[in-house]
């Protein structure tokens, strides 16, 4: 029963108005999120719009006052056990114990997951941890604590991985190296990935789909096509008879120009533009087209915006 | 199985730690001070060069017999005091530095029963606390072997090191609630404020006709009347003293599980 449930569940992550308080605190005022399986989930928003709350709830570390999480098709309540043996994670801050080598901590974690003796040295190499093996872990620096923590989640070969903030510390190096790493467990061994984090260029380039949570509500929840489209702010269109072009753009087919620059650049507004119409009004009219690109604010513009952000 | 793992965990996390190490310095150090003023005692000219130190040591050893006796009763009257001081601090760092180190949200969201992590952690307590007691009998028989003290007998030192025994399992029992302070303060703080506490309670209630009730006192009233006494194997406290102790180490243990178990961990 508990299989077909899980073979019919379209979603790795699944809440449903979760709620949470602390004290007068409002972290969490009804969150609805839905990550699919087998896709990259960014999860947005700025310090205390409660992204961390929400994946301690999904990981049992904190209860919610309302609503419901469901990971992999059931709830902790109903399977806490089975559950938790298919998530790797990682909370807040790459933390170990600080006294004991790199290997020990894994050995710690594997034996606790129950994964194969084997599964600490694939982690060392896989992570790029090889050097750094028998050294204390207090000893390491940020960037390999964060790879020790990615290790570790990645210990017992889970099926959904949750991470918070998983590129921070690292180098640019790094950065593209887990980068690699984590495209490669979604398209090779099938794998989900709930990362949250502040680094939103890191998420534009990593993620499927992401969620943005501000006050405690996810306020928007797009896949890369929608954030495209969400995010266009105009076009840019250029011509060989920018006068022309004008005159046909505004008065024949209604659009707004907002901008001329040198070169026979005009910027056209969004709403209402169709570009394979204009393309063809302005080509019809014999006017050479030189350019026709969208011009798109960027995830950090369009993030500010939905948070109220100055920018 | 699982706890079995926890268990090896536990003592995992142990290796390499100076915590550890300055734990057995520090007792074996106690162990050499004792011996030391005891050497000074015997030994009254000695004493009067020493000055200040002279004087601790007639004051720690003052109405005991300058023999087997009077040596083993002291170390059982200090090991009453510390045992409880020992084990809060073996206890709050067990515990506490799973907050400190921020390790604990990870081992809280592993597929294996919280208790489980409670009781191996309790566990390695123990072995830790029994460890600094098999120092203390070896170090307490061999100092007062170099010493030459007199009135020597394998009964005595058997009674001496029985009421030890029970002496530590007591102050490991009502140390217990540190492991819950330690869990819902996140941090150690609290349980040596837990630690520092109880001695002045203990301290309070020695004074009081309410000492047999009080968990902390009854560690003192454990280490007994000294062996010129009519030494017994064991001082007979009353069995509401024992109810106490046990349920003070339950509540403990129960605290501490119910903690893990059902406290939201925002760490």
């Amino acid at each position: 029963m508990k299989m077909e449930a899980e073979a019919n569940a379209d979603y790795a992550i699944e809440t449903r108005a979760l709620c949470k308080s602390y004290g007068q605190v409002r972290a969490l005022r009804g969150i609805d999120l839905k990550v699919k399986r087998r896709e990259i989930y960014g999860f947005l928003g700025r310090n205390g719009a409660g992204k961390t709350t929400t994946i301690r709830i999904l990981l049992g570390l904190v209860r919610p006052d309302e609503g419901e999480a469901r990971i992999l098709g059931s709830t902790l309540k109903e399977s806490r056990r089975e559950l938790l043996s298919q998530i790797g994670y990682f909370v807040e801050t790459a933390t170990a114990y600080p006294n004991v080598s790199v290997r020990e901590n894994l050995e710690i974690q594997r034996r606790l997951q129950g994964a194969s003796p084997a599964s600490v040295e694939e982690s060392i190499d896989r992570l790029g941890l090889k050097e750094y093996a028998d050294r204390r872990a207090g000893t390491l620096s940020l960037g390999n604590k964060q790879r020790l923590s990615i290790a570790r989640a990645l210990l017992h070969k889970p099926r959904l991985l949750i991470l918070d903030e998983p590129v921070n510390g690292l180098d640019p190096a790094g950065i593209v190296e887990i980068r690699e790493l984590l495209r490669r467990l979604v398209r090779d061994e099938g794998i989900t990935i709930f990362m949250s984090s502040h680094n939103l260029a890191e998420v534009d380039r990593l993620a499927d789909r992401i969620g943005i949570v501000h006050e405690g509500l996810l306020v928007e929840e797009l896949d890369a096509e929608e954030l495209r489209r969400k995010t266009i702010r105009s076009f840019e269109i250029g011509v060989d008879d920018p006068l022309r072009a004008e005159v046909i753009l505004r008065d024949e087919l209604g659009y707004r120009i907002i901008g001329r620059s040198e070169g026979g650049l005009l910027r056209v507004a969004k709403e209402g533009l169709d570009p394979a119409q204009a393309a063809r009004a302005l080509v019809g009219a014999g006017i050479g087209l030189t350019r026709l690109a969208a011009v798109g604010e960027g995830l950090e513009d369009f993030f500010m915006r939905l948070t109220g952000g100055e920018k | 199985m699982k706890a079995l793992d926890a268990l090896l965990c536990e003592f995992l996390k142990l290796r390499r730690s100076v915590v550890i190490r300055v734990s057995f310095a520090a007792w074996a150090a106690g162990i050499f001070f004792i011996a030391f003023f005891m050497w000074i005692v015997m030994n009254p000219g000695a004493a009067a060069t020493f000055g200040l130190i002279g004087d601790k040591a007639s004051f720690t050893f003052g109405g005991e017999g300058k023999d087997w006796a009077g040596y083993l009763h002291v170390n059982l009257m200090l090991g009453a005091v510390l045992g409880v001081l020992f084990s809060s601090i073996i206890l709050a760092w067990i515990f506490g530095r799973e907050y400190v180190e921020g390790t604990a949200k990870n081992f809280l969201a592993l597929p294996i029963g919280r208790w489980t992590f409670v009781a191996a952690k309790v566990v390695v307590a123990a072995c830790w606390l029994a460890a600094l007691l098999l120092l203390t009998i070896a170090g307490t028989w061999l100092a007062g072997t170099l010493l030459a003290l007199p009135g020597w007998s394998p009964a005595l030192f058997g009674l001496a090191t029985a009421r030890l025994l029970f002496i530590s399992l007591m102050s490991f029992f009502v140390a217990l609630p540190v492991a819950w302070i330690a869990e819902a303060t996140r941090g150690y703080f609290g349980p040596m404020g837990y630690a520092i506490g109880t001695m002045f309670v203990a301290n309070f209630f020695s004074h009081t006709g309410w000492a047999p009730w009080c968990p902390w006192t009854i560690v003192l009233l454990a280490a007994g009347p000294g062996f010129d006494a009519a030494a017994t194997s064991a001082p007979s406290l009353g069995w509401g003293s024992w109810l106490v102790v046990t349920a003070t180490a339950a509540l403990g243990i129960v605290l501490a599980i119910f903690h893990v178990e059902r406290a939201d961990n925002a760490q």
